[in-house]
């Protein structure tokens, strides 16, 4: 049965008001340190939230930069404490590329504080070495020289790349409240 | 003089509506929106398949991230008051499989809007449960699965056709509801808002703006597998592919909706992506980008080139 010129006028009403909204949401929502963002976040956040749409969209921004957690494992029998080990460690371990991928993501975001890696992250590490007492971890970012020294000394990526280590402290593993 | 004035007002309203109502639910053939849910449909399978290899790691309790702090991990102002994530294994077990399932019965064209709202759902609960794990192309393809939820988008290009003795080919013209035709149009408004969010917020850094982001990218030996260091040599290519990347996303809704600059910026956005997948191994991102640009494509000019690919197809 086709709807009424009245009742697809009031559909389209209807629709417009919703597009209005979604459109403002849209546009309010990826900033949310905004002036706008704050004076409607009751109704536009909520929304936002409830619905998975709320994201900043910052891609390889402000700038590019990728860090990578290396931890140590400290006290146990199986490995020595200098060998280093990354997580994730590689696409291998992670089975696959897109697995690799978000792991990195994984471990960008628990690296932002201390507080986060111990809470969740050190469960998993610490069940891995079963006998480790404490787990060190470093974040390792990459510093690239800018082109004009890098046409100076002409070398190769891994020979131009310097390594900065920034510690990110150790963490004991609890062992009563591991995961069996 | 007052009436004048009332009767210029009326006219100028009545222009707006009937334009508003011309873009906002003008009948769009649906074809272009059928073979954008079905190569989606696939794109997702393949990369959520992918993801389903880990899930004991990504979503189980005795993996990453137990179901206790999985929203207190986001941040505040992202936390949802009415999270929809699965708290036990087997749920999370079962809720990725029939994902999987209905990501599939999706690219096939079996379900139409309420299968894909329960597609929508299930992925927020994924995003909800492990947020740290949630990159760009989980993102648009959440957004893109919002609005699909709305459209008609099973109409072409979906196996139940085949009874019906329609060929990709020569598929009739079956134009959309106001829904649908709205819906469409949100889909490619958030296309050309991601974009410029997305370049305004690296004007935000240093090294856009100077033109060397992409020799910093290319130092990314963690995500750029072959060394293209030598590109030192050519600081003014470096800078150029920095710049066009930026311009490119913030003037692409310009450069879309502009009928002669639309097939360039599409091309350019196409190859853009190409490049990002091939020298990062980001395919899906790239996918996921890409198979919008098909929602701006004259329906017609697809048809005719899908028949021409159609037509080099040995028959039996």
């Amino acid at each position: 049965m086709s709807p009424t010129p009245r009742g697809r006028f009031i559909a389209k009403v209807a629709l417009s008001a919703f597009v209005v909204f979604h459109l403002a949401a849209v546009f309010i929502l990826p900033n949310p340190d905004s002036i706008l963002y704050h004076a409607t976040q009751k109704v536009i956040r909520t929304y936002g939230t409830t619905l998975g749409l709320h994201t900043t969209w910052r891609f390889f921004s402000p700038n590019p930069l990728l860090k990578v957690l290396e931890y140590r494992v400290i006290g146990s029998k199986s490995v020595s404490a200098e060998t280093r080990h990354q997580f994730p460690q590689d696409v291998k371990e992670a089975g696959n590329r897109e697995g690799f991928n978000r792991l990195m993501t994984y471990a960008m975001y628990m690296a932002q504080s201390k507080e986060t890696l111990e809470a969740h992250l050190q469960p998993y590490i610490c069940a891995k070495w079963p006998d480790a007492t404490s787990i060190e971890y470093e974040i390792l970012g990459n510093e690239f020289p800018a082109i004009e020294r890098a046409q100076q000394v002409g070398l190769d990526r891994a020979m131009l790349m310097k390594q900065v280590r920034q510690p990110a402290g150790e963490i004991e593993c609890v062992r009563s409240e591991l995961s069996p | 003089m007052t009436a004048c004035l009332l009767t210029a007002v009326e006219r100028k309203a009545r222009d707006f509506s009937r334009a508003w109502d011309n873009f906002w639910f003008a009948p769009v053939d649906l074809y272009n929106v059928g073979l954008f849910r079905a190569l989606l449909g696939f794109v997702l399978l393949s990369m959520y398949w992918s993801r389903f290899a880990n899930v004991e790691l990504f979503y189980f309790n005795t993996g990453l991230l137990h179901a206790d702090f999985a929203i207190s991990i986001i941040p505040e102002y992202f936390q949802s008051s009415w999270p929809v994530i699965f708290k036990s294994d087997s749920a999370n077990y079962y809720g990725h499989l029939s994902y999987l399932i209905l990501l599939f019965l999706f690219a096939l064209g079996v379900i139409g809007r309420w299968g894909t709202w329960a597609i929508f759902l299930l992925s927020l609960s994924f995003m909800q449960r492990n947020f740290p794990l949630v990159y760009g192309a989980d993102l648009f393809a959440h957004f893109w699965l919002f609005y699909l939820s709305f459209v008609r988008h099973n109409e072409h290009w979906s196996v139940l056709n085949l009874r019906r003795g329609w060929k990709p080919s020569s598929l009739p013209q079956l134009n959309s509801d106001i829904v649908s035709s709205a819906f469409i149009r949100l889909l490619q408004i958030q296309l050309c808002l991601s974009y410029a969010y997305t370049g305004l917020e690296k004007f935000k850094g240093t090294q856009w703006w100077e033109g060397s982001a992409v020799w910093y990218v290319v130092g990314m030996q963690e995500l750029v597998a072959v060394d293209l260091s030598f590109i030192r040599h050519f600081p003014a290519v470096i800078a150029i592919m920095s710049m066009t990347t930026v311009l490119f996303e913030v003037y692409f809704i310009f450069g879309v909706w502009n009928k002669k600059l639309r097939p360039y910026w599409l091309g350019f956005g196409f190859f853009f992506h190409l490049g990002t997948a091939v020298l990062m191994t980001l395919w899906y991102f790239f996918l996921v980008m890409t198979l919008p640009y098909l929602l701006f494509v004259n329906s017609q000019k697809l048809r005719l080139f899908i028949s021409g690919l159609a037509a080099r197809v040995p028959s039996k």
